[in-house]
């Protein structure tokens, strides 16, 4: 499962930011920032779905693990807002 | 290399970057960012501008080549997990301090890890592990509860189980600053300390740390995004390289012999290291 959506949003990203490539102005800016969001946001995501999968399946101890990590990248995220 | 040429040359040269970074870097496991910053900072880019675009690829660079070693059952999501909390604690810190190195710092900084990188690719060893005939193909992959698991190497079975995981973590923290410093994937130092130091079968190690690089790299985009520090319109260009190069690169990694890719890829981190230093 965790396949078939990684490759509908590679697909989606890359088509974004060709026609953001295509287009640029204000239009071409949001599909670039789009195609940014979807990359970017991917790995994260695929963390997500591990934490809740292994949560489903009984294993906590790594459950915890991978919820700690987004609650970290959380952290950084507010950290750096604070900071700059 | 950037500068003299057009808008539209300048496009075509980015996507061509990344595309041919990306394709070696997911050949050699390293990730295409320690060879694409660089070579875009030898155009109009500083490396701290070329870092973002660095992630990008390598974000990119990892999904694509994560489809197929997803298909492999190679990738140990709990101990990439595991180690990405160090890793992910460092890029915060490595973010954090981007902006108080001189670009001549980070050029040596990159160099000497173009160095370490382009060792570990030349002195990288086979099969650690041995197979156990009782283990069927039924019992690939990881293990519920545990770090353990149970690798495909050829037509064999081989359980392995890693090592040394708190030494480890705090290795990862390591990999993980210089690639919220420098923006590159870290993969060049996650796969030796996977496989070396924590005793990861390499072809484990290597598909782990693709899919760790773009957690962390994920991670450092985002801080850099709220930092105003990344060019859209740049990042699409390496988006459309970098996925399609990513893609070939993992295809053609079934196909050639390791030993003769990570020699090539040793060869060209030296060269780089050697163009970054002469350029400080």
């Amino acid at each position: 499962m965790i396949r078939q959506w990684t490759t509908r949003l590679i697909v989606a990203a890359t088509v974004a930011a060709a026609l953001g490539v295509m287009m640029r102005g204000d239009t071409g800016e949001w599909l670039d920032s789009a195609a940014l969001l979807l990359l970017g946001g991917l790995p994260i995501l695929r963390v997500g779905a591990l934490a809740m999968q292994w949560s489903r399946d009984g294993d906590r101890r790594f459950a915890a693990a991978a919820g700690g990590l987004l609650v970290l990248t959380l952290f950084g995220v507010g950290v750096v807002a604070l900071l700059r | 290399m950037l500068a003299p040429v057009g808008g539209s040359w300048r496009d075509v040269l980015i996507i061509a970057l990344a595309f041919m970074t990306s394709s070696l870097g997911a050949i050699g496991g390293l990730g295409g960012a320690i060879l694409l910053v660089p070579l875009l900072s030898f155009g109009d880019m500083t490396i701290a501008q070329a870092a973002p675009l660095g992630l990008v690829s390598v974000i990119a660079g990892s999904i694509a080549a994560g489809r197929t070693q997803l298909q492999d059952g190679a990738v140990n999501h709990r101990f990439a997990v595991v180690t990405e909390l160090g890793a992910t604690s460092g890029a915060i810190v490595g973010v954090l301090l981007a902006g108080q190195f001189t670009d001549r710092l980070m050029s040596y900084v990159l160099a000497a890890l173009a160095v370490v990188a382009a060792a570990g690719s030349a002195i990288r060893k086979g099969v650690r592990w041995k197979p156990d005939a009782s283990l069927g193909a039924e019992s690939i992959g990881e293990h519920h509860g545990s770090l353990s698991g149970v690798y495909r190497l050829n037509d064999a079975a081989v359980p392995y189980a890693p090592t040394r995981m708190i030494l480890g973590v705090v290795t990862m923290s390591v990999a993980g600053f210089v690639t919220g410093l420098a923006g590159v994937g870290g993969g060049f130092l996650k796969t030796p300390l996977s496989s070396e130091l924590m005793k990861l079968p390499a072809k484990v190690a290597a598909a782990t740390s693709t899919f760790t690089i773009g957690i962390t790299a994920s991670t450092a985009l985002l801080l850099m995004a709220m930092d105003g520090r990344v060019v859209v319109s740049d990042g699409a260009l390496v988006v459309i390289g970098a996925v399609a190069g990513g893609t070939m690169g993992s295809m053609l990694q079934r196909r050639m012999s390791p030993p003769v890719v990570r020699r090539a890829t040793a060869l060209m981190l030296v060269v780089v290291a050697t163009v970054l230093v002469i350029r400080a």
